[in-house]
């Protein structure tokens, strides 16, 4: 899957899961720049990613996020499995 | 107006507790939500907490340099301890139930395996300050403590060794102290941390005290959710205080880590165990993890601490 598809499909869920339709991510988006990501609501991102592209988290691959590239890795590197 | 005075007193305090801003500093490096709540939280902290935070983490500098590490291996311990615990509040939320369902689930995953024992520990150690409802157990824990003088103190699972240096600094050397850990891992991280000669650490199950040694002021933070049977533990503590005696416990609710075996639902289940114990609450404090208001941590689950002074009943 292309970078760019998952940054898409990503921002849907940001938008739907913090309900802030003017949220737009781009690969170097960390949590100072979207008010709503919060500790809380990152479990419930979590969990609708996993949901989107159906795939599982470790505690390994939660450790290394700092911004959305770090997400878009993992992903991509679950998908090339 | 006011608040830009505030500000600039914050300022002046990342100035002044070099420490903490350091911690503050590799964090937001690391891991920009973790940073993000630890610099609303400290916006909303007194002068107090600055001093007991700059002064644990000078003694904790202490321990990392025996070690050879330095504070980003400590902060990367804590990211990974922050990480598990996300991963273990997923299955939680999933489940309803803890991961670990026996003691011995844990000591296959966690006692027995040092590389996570080590970073489990040592992220714990930035936790004491750095999550608001760990630093509101201690200040109720330091607050109070003078209001129930001990000749005779003991710790169970002393850990890094916050508390009973607190007990040190308040009751002073009329008083013996004793810190009890069945983990080595554990005890030679208060000994290192500690560095005080006159505090007694044993490496031993608290089990095998004899009832016949009793204690005027027994600490067990955070210990019960360890275990299988936390009546069994509260029941020797009762044996091993004196009639008179105070016994300071916490522990919290819904709050699934990698160790975390007992799942308490609220913080009313905890009384029933206080109770139950034959022990009555002389005060207590409770708070969530999250700033939120009560109605929305019960809908999320979120962890309740849990902590209070008990007497005898």
């Amino acid at each position: 899957m292309m970078n760019e598809t998952i940054l898409e499909q990503l921002n849907k869920i940001f938008i739907e899961v913090l309900d802030n339709p003017s949220i737009i991510l781009f690969v170097s988006t960390t949590a100072n720049d979207i008010d709503e990501w919060d500790s809380l609501s990152n479990i419930e991102l979590i969990v609708a990613i996993e949901k989107k592209f159906k795939i599982k988290f470790t505690s390994n691959d939660i450790e290394k996020w700092n911004n959305i590239y770090d997400i878009i890795n993992t992903i991509t590197v679950k998908y090339s499995r | 107006m006011t608040l830009k005075i505030y500000k600039l007193l914050l300022v002046n305090y990342r100035i002044e507790f070099p420490k903490l801003n350091h911690i503050v500093f590799l964090l937001e490096k690391t891991n920009a939500l973790q940073a993000k709540k630890v610099r609303a939280y400290l916006e909303t902290c007194d002068i107090e907490f600055f001093k007991r935070a700059e002064k644990f983490y000078n003694k904790c500098e202490n321990l990392l340099r025996s070690i050879g590490k330095d504070w980003l291996f400590n902060v990367n311990c804590y990211n990974k301890m922050n990480a598990d615990m996300v991963f273990e509040r997923i299955q939680f939320l999933e489940k309803g139930s803890y991961s670990n369902k026996s003691f011995a689930d844990v000591q296959k995953r966690i006692y027995e395996e040092p590389r996570v024992m080590e970073y489990h520990m040592h992220g714990l150690i930035l936790a004491q300050f750095l999550w608001w409802d760990q630093y509101q157990r201690f200040s109720f824990f330091a607050d109070n403590l003078k209001k129930y003088p001990a000749k005779n103190y003991l710790e169970i699972g002393a850990g890094h060794g916050l508390y009973i240096s607190e007990a040190v600094d308040v009751y002073g050397s009329h008083t013996k102290f004793t810190a009890i850990d069945i983990s080595s891992t554990s005890i030679e991280m208060t000994k290192a941390i500690l560095d005080n000669k006159s505090i007694q650490c044993i490496c031993d199950d608290v089990f095998n005290l004899n009832e016949i040694n009793k204690f005027d002021f027994i600490t067990l933070g955070e210990v019960i959710e360890h275990l299988e049977d936390p009546y069994k533990l509260m029941k020797k503590l009762h044996e091993i205080l004196t009639d008179d005696g105070v016994f300071y416990i916490t522990t919290p609710a819904n709050a699934p880590m990698i160790d975390h075996i007992y799942l308490f639902n609220n913080a009313d289940e905890i009384r029933s165990l206080i109770n139950l114990s034959g022990f009555k609450i002389i005060d207590e404090r409770s708070v969530f993890a999250e700033n939120m208001k009560p109605e929305k941590a019960i809908k999320y689950k979120v962890p309740l601490m849990y902590a209070a002074f008990l007497k005898k009943q």
